[in-house]
């Protein structure tokens, strides 16, 4: 849990100026990242505004056999961010420049979906990432 | 002054309402505090726009009702609980959620209180 913190207080180092809001129900605002398992954040009637972001902790798992005897186990964190505001910019675009400045090769981008308004989709891009940290070796025997 | 439906009651209705203070959660999220808010009320089934019985279609969930009804205490809904606003609700001895519509229909009179429209639906 703390590796979370950990890399949710990294991404506001970087992009804390890029960031949008979060609007509670009882008017109180607070900055648009969150740590989210199964849609729980933010709580219902909270309107957002602006660029999102959003970790979804341990959401990629991927095992690969090693030579000899041993399993490398790889649990990776997923990092979605999503664009609120209708009035095209390029705050998204800026972010994942600085996001993949900070991580380097510990940060896998995805595909950037544009914005298409009869379906009602939002900018978004979604990135994995992995660290050594994350990696265990299993042996067998 | 009391209200005219105080005999009616049947129901009790637990709204949850963002409070002004805020807590942190195991993710370190920040969030509003939930209060429970129990309104006791009289709710009835909507004849409008229930799909029980020969008007179930494909799709339709049945374990939904349309309910119609107004509030005993507090008489008055706060303006916080809003549209789409889900409770859980009692209505005799069934449990289940309400969610809560908040149209024009829910317009309070000072004798009758604010009324309530909502859908039901039976926890299964």
């Amino acid at each position: 849990m703390d590796d979370i913190k950990n890399l949710k207080e990294r991404i506001l180092e970087s992009i804390v100026d890029l960031l949008g809001e979060y609007t509670f129900a009882n008017g109180l605002k607070e900055k648009a990242i969150a740590v989210d398992i199964g849609g729980k954040y933010p709580p219902k009637n909270t309107k957002i505004s602006g660029l999102e972001c959003v970790i979804v902790p341990q959401s990629e798992l991927s095992a690969s056999w090693m030579l000899g005897s041993g399993v490398s186990l790889e649990v990776s964190h997923r990092i979605e961010l999503k664009q609120w505001d209708e009035k095209p910019n390029r705050q998204l675009m800026i972010a994942v420049q600085r996001l993949v400045i900070t991580f380097g090769s510990d940060l896998n981008v995805g595909p950037r979906l544009a914005p298409i308004d009869k379906l009602g989709n939002i900018e978004s891009c979604s990135m994995i990432f992995t660290n050594y940290e994350n990696r265990r070796l299993i042996r067998n025997g | 002054m009391p209200s005219p439906f105080a005999s009616l009651e049947n129901a009790t209705l637990t709204f949850s309402l963002s409070s002004q203070s805020m807590e942190i959660d195991e993710w370190g999220n920040r969030l509003p505090v939930q209060e429970d808010l129990v309104v006791r009320c009289w709710l009835a089934v909507d004849s409008n726009g229930s799909f029980v019985g020969d008007y179930a279609m494909p799709g339709v969930d049945e374990s939904e009702q349309t309910l119609k009804g107004y509030c005993i205490d507090p008489m008055f809904l706060p303006d916080l609980i809003t549209h789409g606003s889900e409770a859980i609700a009692i209505i005799g001895s069934t449990k289940g959620r309400f969610i809560l519509y908040r149209g024009l229909d829910g317009i309070a009179t000072p004798v009758t209180g604010s009324s309530l429209k909502g859908v039901f639906r039976r926890q299964v």
